[in-house]
């Protein structure tokens, strides 16, 4: 065979090549929307298995049951409407719907109780002024029993070494700590992995995660463990007591997950919001963007987390309480740990 | 042969000795802009359109290498961007990234056209590429990027026309690129940046790229045409046709770009 000729079949073999193009519909209509939501939301969210278990979710039903509510002449309000219902059967506070004039939720995870927290009342414990201090999204003070009390109300903040390293130096002679994580709505597994680090002393085993692999309900990669390794700045070396309401979610699940796995730690308060699923970003023909559940985060024992992680101490705010400016849940950390360091 | 004897030969015969060490090298830099459109499902499942930039520097010189003479060496340099969005018109993706490529191309055909004095050439060969770039989807949070690395052997093709129009010699010449065999990386279907790098989890993130997950084409068209009668100094006008394509991990993913660029080339001898 000539050279010609055999650089001109195998250049005609790559001429052969077949484009690799879009496989979910791009038709930016009523019909067109629905279907590829489903089929995303089919090919990628992470919990089916679970939820048809803890729920009775059945995807594929959930498909004929919101079709039958479609119609071609439906504005993009209901159409709207009619899509967040049908992601809201998942229970899920990582999936959402966003389109400018909205945020299509479910947040029965916390909306279904009680929120075991004022604001009002933290901020009397903070006091005032120079009271308390901040270090990033950290605000911390020394309360009157000598007892560090440090309120983080989000990781969206990027923590740093030496946020933490001066914080904990600066509360080093308290006889414990209270973790306040309530209403904390989650941000940065990054940060709040920092900040968990500072509270153990040996690489510990904190969980386990994977991620989908393909388009079925169970493709799912092998769970690989998850490891807090030790800061090697200052670390907490005293009784904590990690405080959480059901408004704890997603990264901050995720932290007290791990502290959960540290023997001086205490969880008090009420079961968190759950959201171990990391959410991933998607969007539809007509531009609304899609948030779901995508990366499963398990905890030590390989039980899932997504619906919540029951606390040591089970304790409600008590109203009375309230309406004196006092926090049932951080009185209870205080008694706790007072009573740990007399015994 | 005494010495003032092989002097002379020298001498006299060393303008032969040194043409015949003489290499044409030609350098090259052109620049423009296109269209992209660019998939990548792992960020979004509908392909992003938009404007592109292009910036390319070509080197050629003859060489002898792999026990052959008269092989042609390339060297490609690209660095391209893409400003795209979604179909909605309402999200903004960037794409953009460098190749570096070597090739050795071996002359296969010659055609001389007595008649207008021009004359058509076929060259092929193997090349060596490498890329590095990325796709970043404003609106992505946990999945905001998708990084795009390979390390390729690729099949290139060359057809040149070297032929005389306005009193100049001008070259008219097309390039053809297919990757064939490499390693790519990607991430795994929904994977996480945060399990890859903050956990070091690995999920089949180096593919072996080949035809049948990476079929992908690049076509080069370049026009040089003299500033000046008999110069060395050419004006290319290039034409750039991208079509990069991978099914790494079940994610699909595309680049289509179409640049058209201009700038200069200088060919000269080297000894």
């Amino acid at each position: 065979m000539s050279s010609v000729r055999k650089y001109f079949y195998i250049l005609s073999l790559f001429l052969c090549i077949s484009c690799v193009n879009e496989e979910i519909t791009s038709s930016d209509t009523i019909r067109g929307n629905f279907e590829a939501l489903w089929q995303l939301m089919d090919q990628r969210y992470c919990f089916f298995d679970y939820k048809k278990e803890q729920l009775g979710v059945d995807w594929d039903e959930i498909h004929e049951r919101y079709a039958a509510k479609l119609s071609p002449d439906m504005s993009s309000q209901q159409l709207f409407e009619v899509l967040c219902n049908m992601i809201g059967e998942l229970r899920d506070g990582h999936v959402n719907l966003s389109a400018v004039y909205d945020l299509g939720r479910n947040w029965s995870y916390y909306e279904d109780y009680d929120r075991n927290y004022d604001a009002e009342v933290v901020e009397q414990y903070l006091g005032k002024g120079n009271d308390y201090l901040i270090a990033s999204s950290l605000k911390y003070r020394i309360l009157d029993d000598n007892i560090a009390y440090v309120r983080c109300e989000s990781f969206e903040n990027p923590l740093g070494d030496g946020n933490l390293s001066l914080m904990f130096d600066y509360l080093k002679g308290c006889n414990g700590l209270i973790l306040d994580v309530r209403n904390n709505g989650g941000g940065s597994l990054d940060t709040a992995d920092k900040l968990a680090s500072r509270f153990t002393n040996e690489k510990t085993l904190v969980g386990y995660v994977y991620h989908k692999t393909g388009k079925g309900h169970n493709d799912f990669s092998k769970p690989e463990p998850v490891y807090v390794t030790p800061s090697d700045g200052v670390r907490w070396q005293k009784k904590t007591v990690v405080l959480t309401n059901r408004e704890t979610f997603s990264a901050a699940n995720d932290l007290v997950k791990s502290m959960k796995c540290f023997p001086n730690v205490t969880v008090l308060g009420d079961t968190t919001g759950g959201g171990s699923g990391m959410p991933f970003n998607q969007e539809l023909p007509n531009g609304w963007g899609l948030r779901f559940s995508a990366v499963v985060f398990l905890d030590a024992n390989r039980n899932h987390t997504e619906f919540g992680i029951a606390p040591d101490i089970s304790v409600s705010i008590n109203p009375d309480d309230v309406s004196k400016g006092n926090d049932t849940i951080i009185e209870a950390a205080r008694s706790f740990l007072n009573n740990s360091l007399s015994d | 042969m005494s010495s003032k004897t092989l002097i002379a030969y020298l001498l006299l015969f060393s303008p032969f000795m040194v043409k015949a060490q003489q290499h044409e090298r030609s350098h090259s830099f052109v620049v423009g802009g296109g269209y992209a459109s660019v998939l990548d499902t792992y960020l979004s499942p509908y392909s992003h359109t938009g404007p592109a930039a292009h910036l390319q520097r070509q080197t050629e010189r003859e060489v002898s290498a792999f026990g052959q003479h008269n092989l042609t060496f390339q060297t490609l340099f690209d660095l391209d961007c893409a400003f795209t969005e979604n179909p909605a018109g309402n999200v903004n993706e960037y794409a953009g990234g460098m190749r570096y490529a070597l090739a050795w191309l071996k002359p296969l055909k010659e055609f001389h056209f007595t008649n207008n004095c021009s004359v058509l050439a076929f060259a092929a060969g193997p090349q060596l590429s490498t890329y590095f770039g990325c796709v970043y989807n404003e609106r992505n949070g946990n999945n905001p990027a998708q990084a795009k690395a390979d390390l390729m052997l690729d099949l290139t093709a060359q057809a040149k026309w070297d032929f005389n129009l306005l009193k100049r010699r001008m070259t008219l010449a097309y390039q053809l690129y297919l990757p064939c065999i490499g390693l790519a990386f990607s991430e795994n279907y929904g994977q996480s940046y945060y399990e890859t790098f903050q956990l070091g989890n690995y999920d089949h993130n180096i593919v072996f790229a080949h035809p049948g997950n990476m079929p992908s084409m690049r076509h080069l068209l370049n026009l040089d045409i003299p500033v000046r009668k008999s110069s060395k100094t050419a004006l290319r006008f290039s034409y750039a046709g991208y079509f990069m394509q991978s099914t790494f991990n079940r994610l699909r993913y595309h680049s289509y770009t179409h640049s058209f660029m201009i700038g200069i080339t200088s060919r000269f001898l080297r000894l």
